[in-house]
């Protein structure tokens, strides 16, 4: 949503600048201001962030056996249908 | 704000932790949807699109849907019974929010059987029919049973000599229960 907002504010801007007509100095100022907050993530954007790089973390420790192990439980319908396949 | 757990189920991961946790919405959510494919949808596909169109018997519908809840509840008392014998620390309450997860794979494979037996004219004599099938339900059966060893091992936290002797009394009772489920006519048992 967020994203679709800056996109739309950024293709008014350069409407705006390339026909020349209807924008003011204020209205584009006001336009960068926009676009200037929309950079930022909020906090409860930023604890999202954080919480998917700790999951992320977690999930990259398994290697080898580990990682087959991990597989096996973490995805058991994974494992259980590509065993029936290859027994088919 | 989202907690750690709460992204872990986004991520619809099925491992251990949700049978850690269990959660009783998507365990009785599950088992329910499993007992009313068996129960109402199959006689009703049945009916409308079966070889010999039968009649919707609705107390024959309500007596299986309670025969369901029951062997549902009978299922995490037998697990709760064994698993208790052989030391483990988890409640009845916990096995009854926490076993019904486990009812995925059991939810599809009613789905596949009811759907099998009455376009059964479909699926007769085709080679490819046949090994997608073949496909689908060992696939469903590994599934299962790994669902079983991993409940055994990480929710009732049985370990060694512990964990084999569990597994084959909770075997003997399952292929006991899958019988009589079958007899009373849940044609995908509801364990």
């Amino acid at each position: 949503m967020k994203k679709a907002i800056t996109l739309f504010v950024a293709i008014m801007m350069i409407a705006t600048t390339l026909t020349g007509c209807g924008g003011s100095d204020d209205t584009i100022q006001t336009a960068f201001k926009v676009l200037g907050q929309d950079g930022k993530p909020t906090e409860q954007q930023k604890d999202r962030m954080l919480d998917h790089i700790l999951l992320e973390c977690n999930e990259e420790k398994a290697f080898g056996i580990g990682r087959l192990k991990e597989f096996i439980i973490a995805y058991p319908w994974r494992f259980a249908f590509s065993a029936s396949a290859v027994q088919c | 704000m989202p907690i750690r757990g709460d992204l872990h189920f986004q991520r619809q991961r099925f491992n251990a932790k949700a049978f850690q946790k269990g959660n009783k919405a998507v365990s009785w959510g599950l088992v329910i949807v499993t007992i009313l494919i068996n129960a109402v949808f199959e006689p009703v596909l049945r009916h409308f699109f079966g070889i010999a169109a039968s009649d919707i018997n609705v107390l024959k519908m309500l007596e299986v849907t309670g025969l369901g809840v029951l062997s549902y509840v009978l299922i995490s008392f037998a697990f709760w019974a064994v698993c208790k014998c052989f030391g483990s620390k988890a409640a009845f309450t916990d096995h009854i929010t926490a076993w019904g997860i486990s009812y995925a794979p059991t939810a599809v494979c009613s789905i596949v059987v009811a759907l099998s037996e009455v376009f059964f004219f479909i699926f007769w004599n085709n080679a490819i029919w046949g090994m997608l099938l073949n496909f689908v339900f060992v696939g469903i059966l590994i599934w299962k049973a790994m669902l079983y060893f991993i409940y055994l091992r990480e929710f009732a936290k049985l370990r060694g000599w512990r964990f084999f002797g569990a597994c084959a009394v909770m075997g003997v009772i399952i292929l006991v229960m899958a019988a009589l489920n079958g007899y009373v006519g849940l044609k995908t048992p509801v364990l």
